[in-house]
């Protein structure tokens, strides 16, 4: 009974791995496992219909209160809503000649800054799906051992049961690990969804002044 | 009596709202496993309907009564009654179907099988399987020529558009076209098929004559990396002029001239765009934004974002009744 439900762990595992490496092919990297198209970096066009910005955008430093609102908004334990007020306010605060550059600045500061956090996330995933494919490689080992331990006529009974014991508890390790990829790849979309969110805001409060 | 009844509910239908806009637009929300039926004139959500697993494709029959959607995890094809808005049959589908056509005549739907390297044949009325025509591997757009007889299949990664002609099932050309392919939209007087690629960037129009490419269009949008260009859906107005395009994760819809094969707008409507559909009277076209769960209603007349309505999460296919 024990032997069936390691042997059907092992099998899942096992299954899950060749999957694993065909989504990685359609994306030509052994290492990303979503099956999400890798886009490492994103651009400013996917969410910025606005005027170009100038360069004077880039240059947040200069501009404490722009630079706060960036790492305010940008987090995600606030909740969006919240932050499309937050930004509106800044927004309403700022004298008419100044809202265009300021919310110039603003975009290119979400942008950036989420575009990073987004990117760190991606190669953090890479080296998730990179020890994945190692524990897979360690645990099909381990278990071809045990089995072969397990044949021999003078294996330890203890030995045996102390390894498959272990086996399974890696085994578990490794499908938890497994779940929790459909969350993890996932979360370059919620980045991106999130920044999405606050330019048109930004875009909004530009288009008010206009009308 | 029932006759009178009628009568008065046409005219109560008639005075209530703009008779020129008032569709209703079906929304297959793949992730959430739902269809939202949003009004066309008051752009509201009216209904949420849950459907079965990871539904994409859908489209509706000529006489608007019934939405067809694949339902590709249960590996079938729900027949929704746009009345009571309930799931009234299941068509055999083949696995995991994920886009299909209707054919003019309202009689067949041409399934797209991804898994199976198939499109299946599916009699609507006698609710069986007429054939499994086999083509490239993994296929997925289908599009039909408006006097029924040719069909075409893409296929994602053998990257050809496979013209099938309809009274044999027999594939009579295969064209080659750009990496990955997903959809096909016949010109309204049949003379070209327009076949999108997702990642080779593209549309391709195939000439439905000689079945050579006549014209390849590409896309430019100054601030945007080549690979977030990624065009899904393709619809063509009924006056052939005008072709839109859904750009993917380029957040956009393209405005092409079909004379010029020019791209004269570039419309900005909301994350990964995929499929779009016309309202009957032509005058909005609606793009389905997976990632930021909406849909956005443009008109066609000026080419401007009218609306963003959120829908289900991840809403992958539109259909709009015909009535």
């Amino acid at each position: 009974m024990e032997r069936m439900s390691l042997a059907r762990s092992l099998a899942v595992a096992a299954m899950l791995m060749p999957s694993m490496n065909a989504r990685a092919a359609a994306n030509n990297d052994p290492d990303w496992p979503c099956i999400q198209r890798k886009v490492p970096q994103l651009s400013l066009g996917q969410i910025w219909n606005g005027p170009e910005l100038p360069p004077a955008a880039k240059d947040l430093s200069k501009d404490p209160a722009v630079s706060a609102l960036v790492e305010e908004v940008a987090a995600r334990r606030m909740p969006i809503a919240e932050a499309q007020k937050k930004i509106r306010d800044f927004a309403a605060s700022l004298p008419a000649e100044q809202l265009a550059p300021k919310m110039a600045m603003l975009v290119q500061g979400m942008f950036d800054h989420m575009d990073t956090e987004r990117s760190h996330v991606i190669s953090g995933i890479s080296r998730y799906a990179h020890k994945q494919l190692e524990m897979a490689a360690a645990l099909r080992k381990e278990a071809s051992d045990v089995d072969a331990l397990r044949e021999k006529p003078d294996a330890d009974p203890d030995e045996v049961e102390r390894r498959t014991e272990q086996l399974k508890f890696a085994t578990r390790i490794f499908n938890e690990r497994v779940q929790s990829l459909t969350y993890v790849c996932d979360v370059p979309t919620i980045i991106e969804q999130r920044l999405y969110q606050l330019s048109k805001a930004v875009s909004e409060t530009l288009a008010a002044k206009k009308n | 009596m029932h006759r009178g009844a009628y009568a008065l509910a046409i005219l109560a239908t008639g005075f209530m709202t703009d008779p020129a806009s008032a569709y209703m637009a079906y929304v297959s929300n793949e992730k959430d496993n739902t269809m939202s039926v949003v009004d066309t004139a008051t752009m509201q959500v009216v209904k949420t309907v849950n459907v079965g697993q990871r539904p994409r494709g859908i489209t509706i029959s000529h006489d608007g009564k019934h939405v067809y959607l694949c339902a590709s995890d249960d590996d079938s094809i729900e027949v929704i009654d746009t009345a009571t808005l309930e799931i009234v049959d299941t068509l055999p589908s083949g696995p995991d179907p994920e886009l299909f056509v209707l054919s003019p005549d309202g009689k067949t739907l041409y399934v797209a099988n991804e898994d199976d390297n198939l499109v299946t044949v599916i009699d609507i009325e006698g609710k069986k399987v007429l054939a499994e025509i086999p083509v490239g591997v993994e296929p997925e757009g289908m599009g039909i020529s408006p006097d029924g007889k040719t069909m075409v299949n893409t296929s994602e990664t053998t990257n050809m558009a496979h013209f099938i002609d309809t009274s044999s099932h027999e594939i009579t050309d295969n064209v080659l076209v750009d990496a990955r392919p997903r959809f096909v939209e016949f010109t309204p007087d049949g003379k070209q098929a327009w076949v999108s690629a997702e990642i080779g960037g593209t549309v391709s129009v195939i000439d439905n004559q000689t079945r050579e490419v006549v014209q390849k269009i590409t896309f430019e949008i100054a601030g945007l990396r080549a690979e977030s260009i990624q065009p899904v859906g393709v619809r063509i107005t009924a006056d052939g002029k005008k072709a839109y395009v859904a750009l993917g994760p380029a957040n956009r819809v393209a405005v092409v001239n079909t004379e010029t094969y020019e791209v004269e707008k570039y419309v900005l409507v909301g994350q990964r765009v995929w499929q779009l559909a016309f309202t009957p009277d032509q005058k909005t076209i609606i793009s389905t934004n997976g990632v930021s769960n909406d849909i956005t209603f443009i008109d066609v007349a000026t080419d401007e974002p009218v609306q963003s309505v959120t829908v289900g999460a991840l809403p992958w296919g539109v259909v709009v009744s015909p009535n």
